[in-house]
């Protein structure tokens, strides 16, 4: 059944034909066509994303397609693997930061996981080896703590910052 | 989206930040991450990793005697640190004696490792004591200067 493609909606209306294979990297999508039997013909919607972010989930999909699948998640690697973004999934996530929200939120919903690692990992880097107010700005978080607390966090911090 | 709030850090769902943490090492979280702003640290009060700390390597970071009144505290109030490693830490008789009385009440830890360190005869005295009471079955302490 190769070239077999299924019709999945995005939020604003769009319609794409994806083959099934590819949709099938999703979870969520699989589940729903196998578990739910629906029907090939019908329109998937997927109400949680948009046109923008699934045209660049099918991106990643298309290109991971012939991954072999991820070793099983324990406390071993958890942390191991941390830096290492394939040189192509760093162009794919050369995007804006709501953009790479937004595709940490859809990789999570559709259930792939290749790709809520990748993206992850992406945010995981950008927090490395920033103190706290490097961060906020990165981010664009406003620090919310009390005076009070704020001379609390001074103090506690004060031995691996007074260096 | 459907909700048309600009997403980040903070504001993602709490698994996915999880999620990103799993990402990080536990130095990491605590030197960047803790104190960022508070919605974040109650997400990372409450992450897994980081409430059962078990291991804890400070190696080389000059913690002195100011940094081992608060490990001090620190050691009084965990049940879950097993080993905690101050090679290379500046610890001095008064950070040694500090660390006393934080083990002394300690029923967690079983290693320590105190490499590399100054806090000679004096600070050795107080460690020894306190390790009659406790739990920790493991010291190290070579190329401290002792006599």
């Amino acid at each position: 059944m190769a070239g077999h493609k299924i019709k999945l909606q995005s939020n604003d209306g769009d319609i794409f034909d994806v083959e099934v294979e590819i949709a099938k990297l999703s979870i969520t999508i699989k589940t729903m066509l196998e578990d739910l039997s629906m029907n090939e013909e019908e329109i998937i919607p997927l109400p949680n994303i948009n046109s923008a972010i699934f045209k660049k989930v099918i991106q990643w999909t298309t290109h991971h397609k012939d991954d072999p699948p991820l070793p099983p998640e324990d406390d071993e690697n958890r942390e191991k693997n941390t830096n290492d973004i394939s040189s192509w999934d760093q162009e794919f996530l050369k995007v804006d930061q709501g953009t790479l929200f937004e595709l940490i939120l859809a990789a999570n919903y559709l259930d792939i996981k290749g790709l809520l690692d990748v993206t992850c990992t992406s945010v995981a880097n950008m927090i490395k080896g920033k103190t706290s107010e490097e961060i906020r700005q990165t981010f664009n978080i406003k620090n919310d703590f009390t005076p009070q607390e704020e001379e609390q966090i001074k103090k506690e911090n004060e031995w691996c910052e007074n260096k | 989206m459907a909700d048309n709030i600009t997403r980040s850090l903070h504001t993602l769902p709490v698994d996915l930040v999880y999620h990103i943490l799993d990402k990080l090492d536990r130095l990491t979280i605590l030197l960047s991450l803790r104190n960022v702003c508070t919605s974040l640290n109650t997400i990372i009060d409450t992450y897994h990793q980081y409430k059962t700390l078990s291991n804890l390597t400070l190696r080389s970071n000059d913690i002195g005697s100011n940094g081992a009144q608060y490990l001090a505290e620190a050691l009084q109030n965990t049940t879950t640190l097993t080993m905690l490693n101050l090679e290379s830490s500046n610890i001095d008789s008064v950070a040694a004696q500090y660390l006393a009385q934080g083990l002394q009440n300690n029923t967690t830890l079983t290693e320590l490792n105190l490499h590399y360190n100054k806090f000679g005869d004096e600070g050795l005295e107080y460690l020894s004591r306190a390790f009659q009471n406790n739990t920790v079955r493991q010291v190290f302490f070579s190329s401290t200067i002792i006599s």
